[in-house]
């Protein structure tokens, strides 16, 4: 089943941390999945365009610089500006636990803040994608 | 619970068997175990080559490690109240760290910047945001790293220190230059073909800089590699050792090649390492390292002066062994690495918050870092005898093992021709990327246990929250920040500006020898961070705008 599954990671804004991005990267390919991992300093624009290219099913991003809040908010822009809301939102780094009602009431489909187990991350992906793809798509 | 479960857990060994690097430990060591070490030759006391028993004769008894929190709040009065307060529960040194834009080089209302102003450190805009940060701070008392990074920091530093009517003899700093031009960009892949070509093109004026800090500030550092960065991947103590180590060696290769004797260098160059929480596996880390840094700097590059032969350092306790589970708990995790930094022989110390894996620390988390510090230094003794863990039979033979490790991966990198071929080969790569998939691999199956992680968890819901020190902050302020940047720019004498940044270009395109001297004049005609490191970035040949989108302003 994961083997099926497209994911888009990337880091945007002007944090360079990307320790925790490139393991998730490396875990999801050992998963069987497809990944594209387009590196740091990205713009949502940029990431939302790769997204439609490569057909993402999913989109990751990391934070460690605390602007997930802004930063999120415009990657939601861009995937609505071209049609993408039907792909999964993951959202992964320091993220302080209050943020993250707020992320999911923006429109993020899960957090996984950093201490997460990977299998985690695993698991929600595979059992999440399809139906949000099928669901949002009719 | 059941019975059984707490039966087991009566009768449960240690169930680790190897370092947290995953050198072999057996059960007991013996006189066998060391039997090969030469005292005289291969330890020495403290103070004597090679040194690893500590770079002094006695060590902590004459003057203990600095004391110094790494520091940067939302706006520069913020964090000089942050630097104050610190200062007033007896912190012995001050550690400043600039914001995302002020890191990479931009100011507050570029576009890019928005949203990151704050959110990691401080902005630092202009000498007039410097001189907030450190108002009321007496420059001759203290010991500042300037980890901002941004290329006004040291230049207005020195301005603010002559206006306090401090003599340059006189003003201790370590601030690494930008970019950290004998640093390779190990890890970060992000800009990495960006350091390497920056690197090249800034070398003359490093040295230059080196020579100026000589003649004029001969406390000031300006060659600080960061071994960190390293560990906080993943990797071991061997290789957070060797691969920085490795990188010094290039950077000191290329500078003596260019006539510059090693005795006047080397006395210069500094460190900042981790420290994990393996206690000896790290102090025995620190002890291989010195006897490495003393044998190659002697052997290598025939080193005579003692000061190029000691190895000076500074410790942030790791960022990775913080958990953001029952967060409270990593006080103890921040306590033990500290213990073992100070067991290895330190020369300066921050201790993280236990709110390191969620935000930039609350007062009370950077209040018990100080005070761990302190209880350290005064109550548990371990400062009272210069390297106490000296004779332990495992931590002798581990300090060799690691040694010869070290020595092993420093040949393998010179084999591939240096540390800059062995990242453009792919082979650090490749090292640290099965180093941390190895590491994680353990943690989920549980070969590794980490508290609260995977062992001794609670429910999600139960876990407590930890104050988080952004979410109390009036971002308000933060927008007034860059608003005054704003009118600041607006109301600044701006041919006196244009006519400064337009010397520095002139300056760093002819390679002139006093680069420092045009970069202060910068300072004060109001020029800004990115305004400075733009025209430093033009002088060499690349565009303006480190981002690719604003142009010079004064064309």
């Amino acid at each position: 089943m994961a083997d099926s599954i497209r994911v888009l990671l990337g880091k945007i804004g002007l944090d360079g941390h990307d320790r925790g991005i490139r393991m998730v990267a490396a875990w999801l390919r050992d998963a069987g999945m497809e990944v594209v991992y387009v590196g740091t300093h990205q713009t949502a624009e940029r990431l939302a365009r790769a997204a439609s290219e490569e057909d993402a099913d999913v989109i990751g991003l990391s934070f460690q610089g605390a602007d997930h809040i802004p930063l999120c908010k415009q990657m939601l822009e861009q995937m609505k500006a071209r049609g993408l809301q039907n792909r999964l939102l993951v959202v992964g780094g320091n993220i302080p636990r209050v943020d993250i009602p707020l992320l999911k009431e923006m429109g993020v489909d899960a957090v996984f803040a950093s201490g997460t187990p990977m299998s985690k991350s695993v698991t929600y992906i595979t059992e999440n994608v399809h139906k949000k793809r099928s669901k949002e798509a009719k | 619970m059941t019975t059984q479960e707490i039966k087991s857990r009566y009768f449960q060994g240690a169930r680790r068997k190897e370092t947290w690097s995953g050198i072999p430990v057996k059960t007991v060591y013996t006189p066998e175990d060391i039997k090969d070490i030469d005292y005289a030759r291969s330890m020495g006391n403290p103070g004597e080559y090679p040194y690893k028993r500590g770079i002094y004769p006695d060590m902590y008894r004459g003057r203990l490690w600095s004391q110094r929190q790494i520091t940067g709040c939302p706006t520069p009065k913020l964090t000089n109240e942050r630097l104050r307060y610190l200062l007033s529960t007896g912190e012995s040194a001050i550690n400043i760290i600039g914001d995302q834009p002020t890191q990479i080089g931009i100011d507050s209302d570029h576009p890019w910047a928005e949203g990151c102003v704050g959110r990691v450190g401080v902005p630092v805009d202009t000498m007039e945001d410097m001189r907030q940060i450190l108002d009321g701070i007496p420059l001759d008392q203290v010991s500042t790293m300037l980890t901002l990074v941004t290329p006004i920091a040291l230049p207005s530093y020195m301005l603010l220190a002559e206006e306090q009517g401090i003599a340059p003899s006189e003003l201790r700093a370590t601030s690494p230059m930008v970019p950290p031009v004998l640093g390779a960009p190990v890890c970060m892949y992000g800009g990495r073909e960006w350091w390497f070509d920056m690197a090249r093109r800034q070398m003359k004026e490093f040295i230059d800089k080196l020579e100026y800090m000589i003649k004029k500030y001969p406390k000031i550092y300006v060659a600080n590699f960061n071994a960190y960065n390293i560990r906080e991947t993943g990797v071991g103590a061997a290789e957070e050792v060797a691969w920085i180590f490795a990188n010094a060696f290039e950077g000191l290769k290329q500078i003596t090649e260019r006539g510059v004797d090693i005795d006047v260098v080397a006395p210069k160059v500094s460190f900042t390492f981790s420290v994990m929480i393996d206690i000896l596996e790290e102090a025995a880390k620190f002890r291989a390292a010195r006897a490495i840094w003393a044998r190659t700097l002697k052997e290598k590059f025939g080193a005579k002066d003692p000061r190029s032969l000691v190895l000076k350092y500074h410790v942030n306790t790791a960022g990775i062994i913080m958990e953001r589970q029952q967060a409270t708990i990593n006080v103890i995790r921040a306590a033990y690495a500290a213990l073992a930094a100070v067991l290895g022989g330190t020369q300066s110390l921050q201790v993280a918050g236990y709110d390191e894996p969620i935000a930039i620390p609350t007062e009370e988390a950077a209040t018990l870092a100080v005070r761990t510090q302190q209880i350290l230094a005064n109550e548990t003794g371990v400062a009272s005898v210069a390297d106490p863990l000296a004779g332990s039979y495992y931590v002798e033979s581990l300090t060799q093992q690691l040694e010869e490790k070290m020595q092993k991966i420093l040949d393998t990198i010179e084999e591939k021709g240096g540390m800059s071929a062995a990242i453009h080969s792919g082979y650090i790569d490749r090292e640290m990327e099965a180093a941390w998939f190895k590491y994680q691999k353990e943690v989920e199956a549980k070969e590794r246990i980490v508290v609260g992680v995977n062992e001794f968890t609670i429910p999600e819901e139960q876990d407590a929250d930890v104050a988080v020190y952004l979410s109390k902050v009036d971002f308000d302020l933060v927008q007034r920040h860059i608003e005054n940047l704003k009118e600041f720019k607006r109301k600044r004498d701006s041919a006196k500006v244009k006519k400064a940044l337009e010397a520095l270009l002139r300056a760093t395109e002819n390679e002139d020898t006093d680069i420092c001297e045009y970069e202060k004049e910068c300072c004060k005609a109001g020029c800004t961070t990115g305004e400075v490191g733009g025209v430093k970035r033009m002088g060499i040949g690349l565009p303006y705008d480190p981002l690719g989108i604003l142009e010079y302003p004064f064309a």
